[in-house]
């Protein structure tokens, strides 16, 4: 029995000292209210529990973008179920905080490893839904009902008025030092490495922003990270769109920041065939709806309202 | 002589038939919705860019 409770000390103090922080994952504003490409969210790590360690953390996070829907696509559908981000850094306690875009509606899968001294690796996932923009869905219903007027129109008028058709048709008819970074060929659809080349292994404090650059809107940012000796993150640009990548690298307290820029050119992607054939089938439906509502009001105005025959 | 106005355009009626009016009709509509929401050229898909981006399901990229 003693051998019995020596064992499970043993085994316990193990457990005790192998402990590893829990981590929670804020966002800001809260992740019910973020909109797909239109807000900003600040995302914070931070360790609950008393086994958070006080030197460097090596951390890895990655963000994984929401899978396909069965019907309905997003406007992105080539980065649908793809990676967003990969990136691995260094810092001084638990808490990371980075700042995003997340482009599309959707459950996100972030997933964060972080390793120290003297505390047990972190594997944690983190999922987070994001819900569509309701003034889009208002947009879309517009447009549909847009496009239901549109077939009623045509539906209305077509039968003997070739003019109004042939007017339609023809209208128809017509940096410094050594420091450096490297961006690899960007394509919608592929995660792109990022290169970040440092002079020295010591702790270089590194800022990183991407930027659409049509229009100035900031889809990352981490600061006050480390990558001893530099290091490859992986971003999927999703906009096939001119970029920037800025990082922003301070050595100590006296040296002003270095800063690198890079212009990046994203290969646009046409969408699928078989999404864009599935939307255009839903706005087909509307249309041709509206089309037969078109011809019936058509023949109700034209057929009640004949002239009796005269008396003979 | 007989003095021509040769400036005039010559207009000549041509009967389309109810069916196929309808029909025609139907195409151009489809044609026209298609261009405007999926169509892959630059000129079109510049110009609706953003347009499309606000449907929510309309793929752009």
């Amino acid at each position: 029995m003693p051998l019995r409770l020596l064992l499970a000390f043993l085994l316990l103090s193990a457990t005790e000292a192998k402990a590893s922080p829990d981590l929670r994952l804020t966002v800001d504003p809260p992740a019910d209210t973020v909109r797909p490409l239109r807000d900003e969210a600040r995302l914070t790590l931070l360790p609950e529990g008393t086994a958070a360690a006080q030197g460097p953390v090596r951390w890895r996070l990655t963000v994984d973008l929401p899978p396909p829907g069965r019907i309905f696509s997003t406007d992105f559908p080539r980065i649908e179920g793809k990676g967003l981000l990969d990136i691995g850094f260094q810092t001084m306690g638990e808490a990371v905080q980075w700042r995003m875009v997340f482009p599309i509606r959707g459950r996100y899968e972030i997933k964060v490893k972080s390793e120290a001294d003297g505390r047990a690796p972190v594997d944690r996932a983190f999922p987070l839904e994001i819900r569509e923009d309701p003034a889009r869905l208002l947009y879309l219903g517009l447009s549909l009902a847009g496009v239901f007027l549109l077939g009623c129109l045509m539906g209305w008028a077509a039968p003997g008025s070739g003019v109004f058709l042939a007017v339609l048709l023809f209208s128809l008819s017509g940096v410094a030092a050594q420091e450096r970074m490297n961006v690899g060929a960007a394509k919608v659809g592929a995660l792109t490495p990022v290169k970040l080349v440092l002079s020295d292994t010591e702790a270089s404090r590194v800022n990183l922003s991407i930027v659409k650059l049509e229009d100035g809107k900031r889809l990352f940012h981490i600061e006050d990270v480390t990558v001893p000796g530099g290091a490859t993150w992986n971003y999927h640009f999703f906009d096939g769109t001119p970029h920037q990548v800025r990082a922003s690298i301070r050595k100590g307290t006296v040296l002003p920041p270095l800063t690198l820029e890079r212009d990046v050119h994203v290969e646009a992607l046409d969408p699928p065939g078989r999404t864009v054939a599935v939307t255009y089938a839903i706005f087909l439906v509307p249309l041709l709806a509206g089309w037969l509502a078109g011809r019936w009001i058509k023949r109700l105005k034209t057929n009640p309202s004949l002239p009796a025959p005269p008396p003979s | 002589m007989e003095a021509r106005d040769v400036s005039a355009v010559q207009t000549r009626a041509v009967a389309i038939p109810s069916w196929l009016g309808g029909v025609l009709s139907l195409l151009l509509a489809g044609t026209v919705v298609y261009l405007a929401l999926f169509s892959t050229y630059p000129a079109i898909h510049d110009t609706m860019h953003k347009v499309r981006h606000s449907l929510a399901i309309v793929p752009c990229h």
